[in-house]
């Protein structure tokens, strides 16, 4: 397929704002994400996860929620959003727009425009009161909802043993709080905090974008052009992104929380050294592949298949923190078994113990997964931006070719690389269920 | 093979080859030239809500709550090899869901589609269910049922089916209960895949850069000829009105999670009436309390409803809600005002321009969503399932007007056939 071999264009709409652009007729929708950088720990996370929620109700031109959605509407239900997510020590908020290409639209329609000004509004010309700051009562509505946010995590046990997990692995780590902070931190942001973090947002943090799809490159980089070059927000000294902070393990550190939960959850953190060239990424890769990477991992087999202690149990890896997770839902009673079954299996990976076919089946599941690129917009540009963050920059037959050349021993390597730090589980009593009323 | 026929939709872009191999499965085939892609979707009406059956000799059959999910997981166990390794090898992606009326399962692969489809095709319609796979499984999907039971989420909506619902199915998850997996055995499953799994009863949906003959010969041989046998389904009586005005149950909740529902009078079948409700209820749904409504705009800024507010609806053949969805200090204020809220749009009925604005915007979505190989296929299986025509729902949507939202909206909102769930803070 031509798009494997296909590298994006590099476009510079503003003298530090690079822009990857891989047009595509066949997709039905385009994309356009906006990336902007700040420290995880410069003090103002919280104000910007904030910041991005109270943007979102409207701008000057649409000052409400309600506007806001008609005019996506309008627009054949083109969308445009900000959230935020945390990559190393990173923060990163992101402007995503999206519209449905006009090929696919009634003769005459033109949805492009539209939204590329809804997005910039947003930013840049928000709903203010005549004092230039943000409405009191928007701040303070979407303030509380941040706040009951926060305090509801529980209630979805997943999110809540992901994010306890991460906080005990990375305690000290700008990675180890989340972004948007305590009820406290929040709690206390009123309407300068929030211009103020906007406008640092605008002028100090690292930009990068992606385009992607059925679109022309020309408007696009006009409007960032004009956004963001001379006229705009101009040239600046702006940090680069924080280094990861790397740990490595003393002795297995395990961490036991309590809530009223039927199934326990189970989290295990590893560490090691962040691969520093291509070949060491995709044996790592293919490592994470044939330990937890999908059905056809080890863990898959043994854990759930072998021995039925669970329903799903999964490894990731966060490559550039340095981290591999071991998730599962377990009964809790099952604790030592899966957790002695856990170690057990990254040490038959790390002695290069895996049969040839599990090695061929992680391969075939990555290079299945990197043929499947073309077929999502989405897909393409997660692709292209992690290249990118990761600054390998290859296409997906680079990428291929790469892992090619990873042998058994690279393999093995990498593994043996993963030093076990710490291993969370939530448990309790079953919750109390009352009777139907 | 018979009844081929070519389906075009040109505002798509999208074209669907239709027919029936020799052995009795109903066969689509979406070509989609230039995507690396091919996609394999198997399906059948057999779901959560088939435990009681006549079969064609009159034997009554009854198997526990949760056999369709249970045989599901069993027929990913393989007769030789486990289907886990052999869509290992070929790298494809792969999974199965049980629904209350079907059954699904499908691959995703890229440049190994030939083999992916024999082994889908292989593994749905040659199981080997023993007693021992099936007690192998038992900690396996008791885990998976546990999941779903600490889910707000899930706990609430079915919560919400036994409010709405006296003695329907749908008041049991999929999954059935602990007590019901412990229960089921390997003559369970047998007897529901030998009264459902006949190829007369089997849709395959196949997307990607195809040839739409070779594809039909290919499954055309890989089709297994086994005679059809009427099945006699059994469902309980459904009373003419919601169980109960409102359930509360106790949870290890942080606020009380709110579901609100306005159960359909009766349900209208498969086929044309049933994308049409669908398609209606859901745009009656946006225009009253949609983000671009007047109405959510007054309760959201009024901090009746926050962004945890949802709304949505949910039918097939002898079903069919509407639900909406929030977590709230308050739940009776928000019932009340919620109520309130949606007498009013019943009462004043769209605005022709509101429904040209989400009109345009369902359009899109529906456009969007029907992009990679993997969701053409699994659109058309689903169109197929219900006796639909793939892609009818644009039209549907095309033909939509004010007269017939405003009556689906009085038909739908009615408050005698609405019934509250809460799940209440434990201790609270």
């Amino acid at each position: 397929m031509a798009f494997l071999d296909r590298p994006p264009q590099i476009l510079r709409p503003a003298p530090d704002l690079e822009l990857l652009y891989l047009p595509d007729p066949r997709f039905k929708r385009a994309i356009l994400q906006l990336h902007f950088d700040r420290p995880l720990d410069d003090g103002r996370s919280p104000a910007r996860t904030l910041l991005s929620r109270v943007l979102e109700q409207g701008s000057a031109r649409l000052p409400s929620q309600m506007h806001l959605t008609r005019a996506e509407e309008q627009l054949y239900g083109a969308s445009v959003g900000l959230d935020g997510q945390r990559m190393a020590e990173t923060h990163r908020l992101h402007l995503d727009l999206s519209w449905v290409g006009e090929r696919f639209l009634p003769a005459g329609s033109a949805v492009e425009d539209g939204i590329l000004r809804l997005g910039r509004e947003l930013l840049e010309d928000p709903c203010r009161d005549g004092d230039g700051s943000f409405p009191a009562a928007t701040v303070t509505r979407e303030r509380d909802q941040l706040v009951r946010r926060i305090r509801s995590l529980k209630d979805d046990r997943d999110s809540y043993a992901r994010e306890r997990f991460v906080s005990a692995l990375c305690a000290g780590e700008p990675y180890g709080t989340p972004p948007w902070g305590s009820e406290e931190q929040v709690a206390a942001l009123g309407a300068s905090e929030l211009d103020a973090a906007r406008l640092e947002l605008l002028d100090r943090a690292r930009l990068s974008a992606l385009l992607v799809g059925p679109v022309e490159p020309e408007r696009v980089v006009e409007q960032l052009a004009d956004w963001f070059g001379p006229a705009g927000r101009g040239a600046g000294d702006r940090p680069a992104t924080p280094d990861p902070v790397l740990r490595t393990p003393g002795a297995l550190r395990e961490v036991r929380e309590e809530l009223p939960v039927d199934q326990a959850r189970f989290q295990f953190g590893f560490r090691f050294t962040p691969p520093s060239d291509a070949r060491a990424f995709e044996a790592l890769s293919l490592a994470n592949g044939i330990l937890g990477g999908g059905a056809h991992g080890r863990l898959f087999r043994i854990v759930r298949e072998e021995r039925s202690l669970c329903y799903g149990i999964y490894s990731t890896v966060r490559s550039r923190k340095g981290v591999l997770a071991v998730g599962a839902g377990i009964d809790a009673g099952s604790y030592e078994e899966v957790r002695d079954e856990v170690l057990a299996q990254v040490a038959v990976v790390a002695a290069g113990g895996w049969r040839p076919e599990e090695e061929q089946a992680a391969r075939a599941s990555v290079l299945n997964r990197l043929d499947s690129l073309g077929d999502s917009p989405g897909a393409v540009a997660q692709f292209h931006e992690r290249e990118r963050l990761l600054g390998f920059r290859r296409t997906p037959a680079q990428r291929a070719a790469d892992l090619a050349a990873v042998g058994a021993e690279d393999i093995a390597a990498a593994a043996a690389g993963w030093a076990p730090d710490l291993v969370y589980l939530l448990a309790g009593a079953p919750a109390p269920v009352g009777t139907p009323s | 093979m018979s009844d081929h026929r070519i389906l075009r939709n040109e505002q798509l872009d999208e074209t669907v080859h239709l027919g029936t191999v020799d052995g009795g499965v109903r066969v689509a085939v979406a070509p989609k030239p230039g995507f690396s892609t091919a996609a394999g979707y198997f399906g059948l009406r057999f779901g959560s809500t088939d435990t009681r059956f006549r079969r064609g000799d009159g034997g009554l059959v009854e198997v526990p709550d949760g056999s369709a999910h249970f045989l599901e997981h069993k027929l990913f166990e393989g007769r030789e090899q486990k289907v886990f390794d052999r869509f290992g090898e070929l790298g494809a992606d792969f999974n199965g869901g049980t629904g209350f009326r079907s059954t699904s399962y499908y691959f995703i692969s890229a440049g190994r589609f030939e083999e992916s489809l024999d082994v889908l095709l292989d593994f749905v319609q040659r199981p080997l269910i023993t007693e021992e796979r099936v007690e192998k499984e038992k900690g396996i999907i008791e885990q998976e049922v546990r999941m779903y039971e600490d889910h707000p989420h899930f706990r609430g909506m079915f919560l919400l089916h036994r409010a709405l619902y006296q003695s329907h199915a749908i008041r049991v998850p999929p999954g059935g209960s602990v007590e019901a997996v412990r229960s089921t055995t390997a003559a369970d499953l047998q007897a529901c895949f030998d009264a459902f799994y006949r190829p007369q009863n089997l849709v395959l949906s196949l997307a990607g850069d195809l040839d739409p003959e070779r594809v039909f010969q290919l499954v055309e041989e890989r089709i297994e000829s086994r005679p059809a046998e009427p099945v006699e389904r059994l469902y309980p009586e459904e009373g003419p009105r919601p169980a109960a005005a409102e359930l509360v149950e106790d949870f290890a909740v942080t606020r009380p999670h709110l579901w609100l529902g306005w159960r359909d009078p009766g349900g209208v079948g498969t086929g044309s009436a049933l994308v049409e409700r669908r398609v209606l209820s859901s745009l009656v749904l946006d225009l009253a309390l949609g983000d671009s409504s007047e109405l959510h705009q007054d309760l959201y800024q009024r901090g009746v409803v926050d962004d945890t507010f949802s709304s949505g609806y949910s039918c097939d053949a002898d079903f069919g809600y509407a639900v909406v969805s929030a977590q709230t200090e308050q739940p009776e204020r928000l019932v009340g005002e919620l109520r309130a809220a949606v007498a009013r749009f019943a009462e004043q009925g769209p605005a022709e321009a509101d429904l040209e604005r989400v009109r345009r915007s369902a359009w899109g979505g529906l456009v969007s969503g029907l992009q990679a190989p993997g969701a053409v296929a699994g659109s058309v299986l689903n169109s197929l399932l219900l006796e639909q025509e793939p892609f009818e729902v644009l039209r549907v949507l095309a033909e939509a007007d004010v007269p017939r939202l405003q009556r689906r909206a009085e038909e739908l909102l009615d408050p005698e056939m609405s019934a509250v769930a809460v799940l209440r803070p434990a201790g609270g």
